[in-house]
């Protein structure tokens, strides 16, 4: 894994010191971090070039984090990335929707680095 | 709650009418009388009315009908049928209908009918708590929703930020530490904020926050709020005219203070960077009137009213720029907090242009506040000077 292709991994988070907080922590753990601030960009960033997961928040200006998932599960390609969502909204009926859509984890605000670093490597070691 | 009805008597026989009406005046409830049909429907379109009482046999219709009609034009009328012996099975049979909840037969027993109305308003009366209950809860727990979600974000970054510092203690510079503790220390501040603005409203509702009022310089409080504003927002030019002169006006300082903080704070928020923010304070008739104007993005029309609604902010999509972590509540606070002064506050607006804030404080505030102070303002105002 660690020779020259460094894995990437999409933030999409309105937030900017949570925003900055997952992207500093991905990078510490070696991974290439894009991120964007709301749905439409992180609809666009998703398509330029390849993840190797998306770390979603749900609530997002513009097209909403729902609209993210579902435009992401419904394409034939897209849907392969792992998506872990990333919210501060804790209802279980949210969180069951996720789940029944395909995400790989759904992590409620707050989370530690600790934590947020292991979840990621798990995900992507299921992955390979 | 309403103890007495708006009773509209629809009855030929005029002196029963008339009758009638007295009796139920004494009562306490407001009357009409129409002798016919059409006249009674003439009369529900004037008039929200709480209860008819009906004739079954009218000049131009029957009793029956006309209930037909009427409810179809006032929904939330009562109806009460006033039939005579001949006419018993029809009054019946329509009494199981929907809409008519009672006859009563001629000659009238009033104390019957008296106590009929009572029934029907106490019904009524519980009938509206149980909306209101309804409502309540439901806001408790829309409430509950979204300050869990509003106490994650700012624990967000604190539990982030700090976990980081912890484990990637040696690979972190002393400037990147720095400023993770400085986001740490900002979230913490939002969360002070936060459950500072959930006090004060849940006080303003329960009615426990007491202004402590005393005689305040508005020139002052508003040149030390504009000088603090100035320093919270440097990527605005927060600025000032007030008229000098301005007379003392007997307030929570501090209150007041806030309220001005909000609104300034709230229009930052909402406006570009290098734009400017007036606050302005003259007399205006027997008031004091500020206003706080910004160049931002406007309110549109219909929203106007809902700003300084709790969950305004919740209801709208957030704009990404404004960044804003918080419950919206610091309108409705300002809000609150101006009526208990016995002022008003309005927004107005220009989509494109800027919107301005207007609070208005009455300058004889001498209700609620101490009398040594209501004392003192009565005697400028017949005293010596002039």
């Amino acid at each position: 894994m660690k020779r020259n292709q460094r894995k990437s991994i999409l933030v999409i988070e309105d937030e900017p010191e949570i925003c900055e907080f997952a992207s500093k922590v991905l990078e510490l753990e070696g991974y290439e971090v894009l991120h964007a601030e709301d749905g439409n960009e992180g609809l666009k960033l998703v398509r330029e070039r390849e993840y190797a997961m998306i770390l979603l928040d749900l609530k997002l200006p513009e097209s909403d984090g729902w609209v993210v998932l579902e435009e992401i599960m419904a394409d034939q390609e897209l849907h392969r990335i792992p998506v872990v969502v990333f919210t501060a909204t804790a209802e279980i009926s949210q969180r069951n929707r996720a789940i029944s859509m395909g995400v790989a984890d759904y992590l409620v605000k707050p989370v530690s680095a600790t934590r947020l670093k292991e979840i990621v490597a798990h995900v992507l070691r299921q992955e390979r | 709650m309403k103890q007495k009805f708006q009773i509209l008597i629809v009855d030929d026989d005029v002196e029963l009418a008339s009758n009638l009406q007295d009796i139920l005046e004494a009562e306490g409830h407001s009357t009409a009388v129409a002798n016919d049909g059409q006249t009674a429907l003439s009369h529900c379109r004037e008039k929200v009315l709480d209860l008819a009482l009906i004739d079954i046999r009218l000049p131009d219709m029957s009793g029956v009908e006309l209930v037909g009609r009427f409810s179809k034009l006032s929904p939330r009328t009562e109806f009460i049928i006033i039939t005579g012996y001949a006419s018993l099975e029809t009054a019946i049979e329509s009494v199981q209908q929907r809409r008519i909840i009672a006859y009563e037969t001629k000659p009238l027993d009033v104390e019957h009918l008296l106590a009929l109305i009572r029934q029907i308003i106490e019904r009524k009366q519980a009938e509206q708590k149980l909306l209101e209950y309804q409502e309540l809860d439901k806001m408790k727990s829309d409430l509950l929703s979204i300050v869990s979600h509003e106490l994650r974000t700012p624990l967000a970054v604190i539990k982030g930020y700090s976990t980081m510092l912890v484990d990637y203690d040696k690979r972190l510079s002393l400037s990147e530490k720095r400023a993770d503790l400085m986001s740490i220390d900002r979230a913490t501040d939002g969360l002070i904020e936060l459950v500072n603005h959930l006090l004060d409203m849940s006080r303003l509702d329960s009615g426990l926050l007491r202004l402590k009022r005393s005689s305040t310089s508005i020139l002052k409080l508003v040149q030390k709020t504009i000088a603090e504003a100035q320093l919270r927002h440097p990527e605005h030019t927060v600025m000032s005219a007030v008229t000098k002169r301005l007379p003392r006006v007997n307030v929570d300082a501090q209150r007041i203070r806030q309220v001005l903080d909000n609104i300034i704070d709230n229009v930052a928020k909402h406006s570009r960077e290098g734009t400017k923010v007036m606050v302005e304070a003259k007399r205006v008739g027997s008031e004091l009137q500020i206003s706080i104007a910004d160049q931002g993005r406007g309110i549109p029309t219909e929203e106007l009213e809902k700003v300084f609604d709790r969950m305004y902010r919740i209801e709208q999509r957030v704009d990404p720029k404004v960044g804003d972590a918080g419950l919206g509540l610091g309108l409705a606070i300002s809000k609150r907090l101006v009526e208990a002064h016995g002022g008003r506050i309005w927004v107005e607006s220009e989509v494109g242009r800027g919107s301005t804030f207007f609070f208005n404080l009455p300058l004889d505030t001498g209700k609620g506040g101490n009398h040594r102070n209501e004392e003192k303002s009565k005697k400028e105002h017949t005293g010596h000077r002039r």
